[in-house]
């Protein structure tokens, strides 16, 4: 079994660079995407095993993306991290009920990045 | 000039009243027929209008019906009675004067005006009666000899009374006179109890305005609050984005991702992540205060191992104690039954208590966790004789509190001084949230402290907290 | 004003203000003891037992010209009383002249103050301008004020722009200058922004001094 695949979007430069380096660095293989189009053109190109996605996207939000994201091919559910930087956390596990997620909170630290993804895709 | 203000009707005291308002009729009636009875005289009363509120006749009502059958007579007692209604009365000031009227039928009236406040409200007509100087019927009834039958009609003026009319005059006055004491005692009457309900309307309409104006204002004030939370959350949102990158970055490099850091830019990148997190501490406090202070503290109860909670909450602070070399020591009473608390906000109360403990206390100091069940207080005794409350201190030996200021630490923004922000970081937030925290689950902190000798915070907390009655 | 060319009547509207016994009603008395009782009507007073004003107190004064002009002059006082606001309010409205009695007392300044403050609210409450609105001051209890306030009285009626009188209301002192200088006022201002000499053939002068003979009334001889 070959690396397992990522897709991060963030509209941060800086966070987007910063995510993909250290999941890059723990062994996984990344995507990263400015964008919600950006991201479902590279969905509709590859399969992923998991999908980190920013609530706070300009345009759609990370929820409808991920709404948009499983609705391709609903028969595989592909895992979700929803990465936030509200802090008012129990508001935003409201934002999306479909699916199992977790959510990483901005700032994180970097072992809590990468835990959590693990934790996402069930390693 | 009078401008008067568009939300209230005209007021009695600028109102002219009429007759009828003035007067209880009845009353009117009952005055009229003891004069009546008095004088022998017929007494009228009209208002200005020439509307009649009152007529009594005595003596003369035969005299003047048989007069009124006959087309001669109907015509000339019409006459009489149209000038008796509306010949003008002149008022000037309070002078008034009476006049006199003579009927064809040789009969006379006297007419006085009713005068309020210098203006005319009516009339008293009194009579018919028969002249004293009158001799036999009027020339004007010999006239009309052919249409009545003059022995009958010289048979009923004998039932009028025969009078002078200077003797009917002073009747009329003095009875105009009555009447206007009537009237006043009427007017006051009226006026005290109008101005009653207007004085009460108007206290309403005040009342009204004012509670209009509290209800705008508490509006206002709720949608600034509601601005102040949507401006909080918007800047915390937008602090934490670049604190991600700062936060971030520095661990990777610390962590080697970029190639090895010598010692000297090991400790840079170390302080820069140290004083990053602080800001992000200060960042989530200050929003926790400000929703703790607009919606209260929501507890989510549940039951929970309080000695697990102080041992996640050190192993929140250990990394800095351990750098700092501060010796972090726990005596948890593990066989404590499990509390009813808001685990979240246990865990932080007591993570602020030692972020605060590790901030003053100095290199290679000493802190002492300790938690379990608070030993022997009546008060806090259960019904069945069980503990009902439990405590978990936190023991430093750090810089202390002078006595003045332990009051006050627990306020808002409060510093010892403000030079100790510098030295210790921090902004004043996290033992208020420790207070909201702990007095939400009904319980207390206090602290012991003595200056240079270290301080001891302790929580005292219910064992179950009882779920907030929410409206 | 209420002005009836019709019945060729006009009434006008004076309004005693100021602090609780400052001896407004004590100005409607001793105009009623000395006025002549053919020129005035019975005085109105609803007082409470001892003898603090409830609502208000009404005196009604008439006056005829040559011209066949009936005037109605009504003086109303308003309870003092801070409680009575609204009712005071409610008195004011529609006044055409107001005299504010000041308590010339010393240690009554403060209330003084309020009440003139309180007159300028419920004026504006009225939706009437201060600004036009004739109105004269009078300093009552003037045998009461010390030496100092005597002064300061003389000082005020130098500088105000509104007449300024001392009074002593319950010897009568004063309080037929007031009501004749606060009439004089008005009348001016009616006829200056209603033309009123002309559309009514009134003789300002000679209604002065019909008032002044109505107001002297019983001195002259007539009935008390």
């Amino acid at each position: 079994m070959g690396a397992k695949r990522i897709l991060v979007v963030e509209d941060d430069p800086a966070i987007l660079a910063l995510e993909e380096r250290l999941l890059r660095h723990a062994g996984f293989e990344v995507r990263g995407a400015p964008g919600s189009s950006e991201a479902l053109a590279l969905a509709a190109e590859e399969e992923f095993d998991l999908f980190v996605l920013d609530v706070m996207l300009p345009g759609m939000s990370g929820y409808e993306l991920a709404r948009a994201l499983a609705a391709r091919d609903p028969a595989r559910q592909v895992p979700l991290v929803f990465a936030t930087a509200n802090q008012a956390a129990d508001g935003v596990r409201e934002g999306f009920r479909t699916g199992a997620a977790l959510y990483l909170v901005k700032p994180f630290q970097t072992a809590t990045l990468l835990s959590t993804v693990r934790a996402a895709m069930g390693s | 000039m009078s401008v008067v203000s568009p939300v209230r009707p005209v007021g009695v005291l600028d109102r002219r009243m009429t007759l009828r308002e003035l007067v209880d009729q009845p009353s009117l009636t009952d005055l009229c027929m003891s004069f009546v009875e008095l004088h022998r005289l017929g007494v009228k009363v009209f208002d200005e209008d020439g509307a009649r509120l009152v007529d009594i006749k005595t003596g003369s009502g035969d005299f003047c019906a048989y007069l009124f059958t006959k087309s001669p007579g109907k015509q000339r007692c019409t006459e009489t009675v149209t000038y008796l209604k509306q010949h003008p009365l002149p008022v000037v000031g309070n002078e008034r004067g009476c006049e006199a009227r003579t009927c064809f039928s040789g009969t006379r009236y006297v007419m006085a005006p009713i005068v309020h406040e210098g203006d005319l409200l009516g009339r008293v007509v009194l009579g018919p009666f028969v002249p004293e100087e009158a001799g036999d019927l009027s020339p004007e009834l010999f006239e009309l000899a052919g249409a009545f039958d003059l022995e009958r009609v010289r048979e009923l003026q004998k039932r009028i009374r025969r009078a002078s009319e200077t003797a009917v005059r002073r009747i009329a006055e003095h009875f105009g006179k009555v009447l206007e004491v009537l009237l006043f005692a009427s007017y006051r009457a009226a006026l005290t109890s109008q101005m009653h309900i207007e004085a009460i309307s108007e206290d309403y309409r005040e009342l009204q305005a004012k509670s209009r104006e509290l209800k705008e204002s508490y509006e206002r004030l709720q949608e600034l609050d509601r601005l102040k939370s949507n401006f909080l959350a918007t800047v915390s949102h937008e602090l934490r984005t670049p604190l991600t990158s700062i936060i971030g970055y520095s661990e990777m490099l610390l962590a080697g991702l970029a190639g090895e850091l010598n010692p000297e830019q090991e400790d840079y990148l170390s302080t820069v992540l140290e004083k990053g997190e602080g800001l992000l501490n200060l960042i989530t406090s200050l929003l926790d205060l400000s929703k703790v202070e607009s919606q209260g503290v929501k507890l989510a109860l549940k039951e929970t191992a309080v000695p697990a909670i102080v041992r996640q909450s050190v192993s929140t602070v250990l990394p800095l104690a351990t750098k700092r070399r501060i010796e972090l020591s726990t005596e948890v009473d593990e066989s404590m039954p499990p509390a009813v608390v808001d685990p979240d906000k246990l865990r932080q109360a007591i993570v602020n208590l030692l972020s605060n403990a590790v901030k003053f206390t100095p290199d290679g100091g000493k802190i002492l966790v300790r938690s379990g069940l608070l030993p022997q207080a009546p008060e806090g005794t259960g019904p069945f004789g069980r503990a009902s409350r439990f405590l978990v201190s936190v023991q430093d030996n750090g810089i202390g509190i002078a006595p003045a200021e332990q009051e006050r630490i627990f306020e808002t923004f409060y510093q010892v001084d403000s030079s100790s922000t510098r030295a210790h970081g921090g902004a004043g937030l996290g033992l208020s949230l420790v207070k909201s925290y702990v007095e939400a689950h009904g319980g207390k902190v206090w602290v012991q402290s003595r200056l240079d000798e270290g301080s001891t915070f302790t929580l005292d907390l219910p064992l179950e907290t009882a779920q907030p009655a929410r409206p | 004003m209420e002005l009836n060319p019709d019945k060729r009547e006009l009434a006008l509207k004076f309004v005693y203000y100021g602090p609780g016994l400052s001896g407004k009603t004590t100005n409607l008395r001793a105009l009623f003891q000395t006025a002549d009782p053919r020129g005035r009507g019975r005085l109105m007073t609803v007082d409470t037992a001892d003898d603090r004003t409830l609502f208000f107190d009404l005196l009604p004064l008439f006056l005829q010209t040559s011209s066949g002009l009936k005037v109605k002059l009504k003086l109303f006082t308003v309870p003092g009383q801070v409680m009575h606001n609204s009712t005071r309010r409610l008195v004011l409205a529609g006044a055409d002249a107001v005299a504010f009695i000041a308590d010339a007392q010393p240690g009554e300044r403060q209330a003084n103050f309020d009440y003139w403050r309180n007159l300028g609210e419920n004026l504006r409450e009225n939706g009437i301008s201060t600004e036009n609105l004739p109105l004269v001051i009078q300093f009552n209890k003037c045998d009461l004020a010390d030496g100092a306030l005597r002064q300061e009285i003389a000082e005020t009626a130098r500088n105000s722009r509104r007449p300024v009188f001392a009074a002593t209301a319950i010897r009568g002192e004063g309080v037929k200058e007031t009501f004749s200088a606060l009439v004089s006022l008005t009348l001016e201002r009616l006829d200056r922004e209603h033309g009123l000499a002309r559309s009514t053939g009134l003789d300002l002068a000679e209604l002065l001094g019909s008032l002044a003979r109505t107001l002297e009334g019983s001195r002259a001889g007539g009935p008390r």
